[in-house]
């Protein structure tokens, strides 16, 4: 109990609230801009943090991290450009949202929503947090590979009109996976002898590419109204915070989502973005209207942005009961925590109890305090929209390219975001899902690489993805997800 | 047309891919090695590919094939000419010359008045600058 | 006139030299945030910044196990400007075929920090020392599943150095970097890992994980009771290290004027503390040491790589 009260005053100190506050400014900053994601940000601001108190430099960090993954959606909703990956599945609904005059709504809900998300997933540390830390462990290459089958169920789903399309389209994404070393022998696939494209294409540049720039292009070429200064959205944005009953109405949808955010959270490498996507999929099951989904659905907003928010609990407690990084900011965290003599893992919970009492507290702050200055930031943001089309269409472009650059200072990543973007207006044009692809690109070299530990694991025998209890209920269930995503597709 | 040109393209795609992939050796049955993956999903690309263009050449045939979009093509082309250049010249004269230039032309050709493009993109290009350059201490040249 | 010429051109050096640095350093980093290089990298410059009185700029360039970082490294222009992080893999790229480039082709500035491999196991396990363990292999040669970071990396080297000096067959299994690869042993989907004892820690101190051995000359001040593989007969000293490095033909007044600042951000009490909580071992040799033993390293891999993964 004292460590308890130690813990949650040297939260709430002001100085730690300041620093809180900082860091949510940061990262709603960093995360709404494409391509600088959560990641760089809390390592660009993890050397700053040494010179600070503990709970001054973990508020700043962990101020950064929650806000960075919520405003990730900003983008996702109002240029149709995923922020962060984390925000991927944001785009299906969110900006489907906007081109129908809705950006304030959606903007409210992503703020709401993805600060439910990041409570629950606090709760469940908490209340839950070894037996999870347990079950993470019991994940070896066999279940990752089923795993990723599962995420892979959702490529109908997000196939749009043609399933056939759609399956192609994820297939030519897994292809561009391949590029680079081979995740287990290490040979060169596909490289043509460059040195650039050894650690393959990188992930960021093709989705900023095929979202962004595609977008952009595609804009230009049908000359749409859709983000300009239309009188009639500009009299709907000014609603940003959903009602009552608007919340109460996507509750169902944000439980079971935030519950798979916190299970993909805990696993170990598997992140926001596979959460959000499979949250986004697998929720339509509980629906009101799962037609709706793709199309500007509430619901299948709510799903995406609380999923994402989720998984920073499981990674937080797959981090702090086992020392090991649930994703690469826990990875960057864990280092934070040495510097300040705490040794993430079991012990931590008992010579350190008011450290992670005070980890705790600041994390549900941090959610508080984005909700806060959310709502005020994505409203200021939606002014955006009513610039005339040439600035909105100039800045994505370049926000695009700087952004993708920034990532590793690659002159040929530039290349990257220009040939995804020509590729991603084509694809418009003929009708060819993106969400498929960017699925592959994240799920494909997973599957792999898995698939191969595990058959190297089990001397060679296939069995070994029926015989583990897990590994089974996940291609059960993605045999499950994979029928009734076609049986719908069927009916409508 | 759209199908029919997007399952030929990955058609003559997959053929590529399974050339290059027969180079890479396949593994043993149980251990598959570096070129048993790009092999099959080549193959699944060609199968479905192929399943695709019998679709499409049925709905050509019975002439219920959907248009080609219409729309602005050669806006369309002088911006991806314009980024095409931005991108090549990246790392030669000046960046903040560079994206100047970029940004204006892009204005001009999406038919912005001259004096809001160049207003729009003085600001834009400094602002990137100072931000990435001096906050993110992104490379620029 | 020719000589007032040289003088006034020597004067002139010397006052332009005197002004370095005079704008911000970049530094450039070979790895993604927040692993072990990219911690030191950020740490040593923020306290050289200090001490040079210029911002130092530290920028991630990552792919092809830092080959791309350092191929940028050695192209950059030598004015003392762009410097940059150098890890073992410096002595690596070359004999991995990823880049043509070795320590020779740089100006070294020092070294900073060495990390052994380490043989760990379920604390759970029945062995209690590398011998135990070494003898059950014997017995089941290509059973044992030994974990590691990545194909070729160099924790694979380790297990692959380790199967040589014993004479046993393992079972080498790459994971996406080390910590998944423990994550796996903690699971028990693996038998062993021959990763950095930094990465074990946590779940050594909780228990439920053994260091059987460390594969360097010394043993490692963060877990001193755990002897290293000589001690135990077995020839093999696999460790990865890091430093800094500044591309070829840098003048050198401007080398000595870094090498004592980053000496002195070495020496302070900060980084010290920063190293040994990290669990790496503070391990200073000054540039001409440093290009000694990385050319050392850079001819064993060139030995080694080749044979070990048939290269």
């Amino acid at each position: 109990m004292q460590q308890f009260v130690q813990g949650f005053l040297q939260a709430i100190d002001p100085r730690a609230i300041i620093y809180l506050l900082v860091g949510t400014f940061s990262g709603l900053i960093i995360g709404t801009l494409p391509g600088l994601t959560a990641t760089m940000a809390v390592a660009i601001i993890t050397p700053l943090t040494f010179w600070l108190s503990p709970n001054e430099g973990l508020a700043m960090l962990i101020g950064v991290w929650n806000s960075a993954i919520f405003s990730g959606g900003i983008s996702a909703i109002l240029i149709n450009t995923p922020g962060t990956p984390a925000s991927i599945a944001s785009t299906f609904d969110g900006f489907a949202l906007t081109k129908k005059g809705m950006a304030g709504l959606a903007l409210g809900i992503n703020v709401v929503f993805s600060c439910v998300g990041g409570i629950l997933g606090i709760v469940a540390l908490i209340a839950v947090g070894f037996p999870l830390a347990k079950f993470a462990l019991s994940f070896g290459p066999a279940e990752y590979f089923t795993l990723a089958i599962f995420g892979l169920s959702t490529m109908v789903a997000v196939s749009g009109k043609s399933i056939l399309k759609g399956m192609i389209a994820g297939f030519l994404g897994f292809s561009i996976a391949l590029i680079g070393l081979d995740p287990i022998f290490g040979s060169e696939r596909f490289t043509f002898g460059r040195m650039e494209l050894l650690g393959g294409i990188s992930f960021i540049p093709v989705m900023i590419g095929l979202f962004g720039i595609g977008e952009v292009l595609s804009q230009i070429f049908t000359k749409s109204r859709t983000m300009s200064a239309d009188a009639r959205i500009t009299t709907q944005l000014k609603r940003v915070v959903p009602t009552f009953k608007e919340v109460k109405d996507l509750t169902p949808v944000a439980l079971l989502s935030s519950l798979i955010g916190i299970v993909i959270g805990v696993i170990p490498g598997a992140g926001a973005d596979i959460a959000g996507l499979v949250a986004w999929d697998q929720s339509r099951r509980i629906a009101k209207r799962p037609e709706e989904y793709g199309k500007g659905s509430l619901e299948g907003l709510a799903a995406s942005t609380t999923a994402n928010n989720a998984c920073l609990g499981g990674a937080l407690t797959t981090m702090m009961a086992l020392g090991l990084p649930g994703d690469a900011v826990t990875a960057i965290l864990i280092g934070a925590f040495i510097i300040y003599g705490v040794q993430p893992g079991p012990i931590m919970f008992r010579d350190h109890a008011n450290f992670v009492y005070m980890v705790i507290t600041l994390m549900l702050l941090a959610n508080v305090v984005f909700l806060a200055v959310g709502f005020f930031f994505s409203k200021i943001l939606t002014k955006f929209l009513s610039l005339p089309q040439s600035f909105i269409w100039a800045t994505i472009i370049i926000l695009s390219l700087v952004g993708s650059y920034a990532i590793n200072n690659s002159a040929f990543d530039l290349m990257i975001v220009f040939l995804s973007g020509v590729l991603g207006f084509i694809f418009r044009l003929l009708d060819v899902p993106l969400g498929p692809i960017v699925l592959a690109l994240i799920l494909g070299p997973m599957a792999e690489a898995n698939m191969r530990r595990a058959l190297i694991l089990s001397g060679g025998s296939f069995t070994t993805f029926f015989t583990r209890p897990i590994s089974l209920v996940l291609l059960i269930l993605s045999a499950v997800s994979l029928l009734t995503s076609v049986l719908r597709k069927r009916k409508s | 047309m759209g199908d029919l040109i997007f399952s030929l393209v990955s058609i003559a795609y997959s053929i590529y891919l399974l050339v290059e992939s027969s180079k890479l050796p396949a593994g043993i049955a149980t251990i598959p090695g570096p070129g048993f993956f790009p092999r099959l999903i080549a193959s699944v690309i060609l199968v479905l590919a192929c399943l695709l263009l019998t679709f499409s050449l049925r709905r050509f045939f019975k002439k219920t094939t959907t248009p080609f979009p219409k729309g602005r093509w050669a806006q369309v082309s002088l911006v991806l000419i314009t980024i095409l250049l931005y991108v090549l010249l990246w790392g030669r004269c000046n960046f903040l010359l560079n994206t100047f230039l970029m940004l204006f032309s892009i204005h001009i050709v999406t038919g912005s008045k001259w004096y809001m493009g160049l207003i729009g993109s003085a600001v834009l290009s400094i602002g990137v600058f100072l931000l990435f350059g001096n906050v993110f201490h992104v490379l620029f040249f | 006139m020719r000589r007032l010429l040289v003088f006034v051109s020597l004067v002139l050096a010397t006052l332009l030299l005197a002004a370095y640095p005079d704008k911000p350093i970049t530094f450039i980093i070979q790895a993604a945030p927040g692993g072990a290089s990219d911690m030191v990298s950020r740490t040593i410059t923020a306290i050289a910044q200090e001490i040079l009185k210029v911002p130092i700029n530290c920028t991630n360039i990552t792919g092809a196990a830092g080959a791309i970082a350092m191929k940028r490294l050695q192209t950059s222009k030598p004015d003392g400007y762009t410097m940059g992080y150098v890890p073992v893999e410096l002595s690596m790229v070359k004999a991995l075929g990823y880049a043509d480039f070795g320590p020779e082709d740089f100006d070294l500035l020092m070294r900073i920090m060495v990390i052994p491999a380490a043989l760990t196991v379920r604390a759970d396990s029945p062995w209690k020392t590398a011998q135990e363990f070494i003898e059950y292999v014997k017995t089941r040669p290509g059973t044992v599943t030994v974990g590691n970071s990545g194909p070729g990396s160099i924790w694979h080297i380790a297990a692959l150095s380790l199967e040589k000096a014993a004479g046993i067959k393992l079972v080498h299994v790459p994971f996406d970097g080390a910590a998944p690869a423990v994550a796996a042993l903690l699971g028990g989907h693996i038998t062993a890992v021959t990763v950095s004892p930094t990465e074990v820690k946590a779940g050594v101190e909780s228990g439920q994980l053994r260091i059987l051995a460390v594969m360097s000359d010394e043993r490692t001040p963060l877990f001193p009771d755990v002897p290293t593989m000589k001690e135990l007969g077995y020839d093999v000293s696999i460790a990865a290290w890091g430093g800094l490095a500044l591309p070829k033909g840098v003048d050198p007044e401007v080398y000595k004027i870094l090498a004592d600042a980053f000496k002195k951000a070495y020496d302070s009490e900060t980084f010290q503390k920063f190293l040994l909580d990290r669990g790496m071992t503070p391990a200073y040799l000054d540039g001409q040491k440093f290009k000694e033993f990385a050319v050392a390293q850079y001819n064993m891999f060139m030995e080694l790589i080749p044979k070990a993964l048939g290269k």
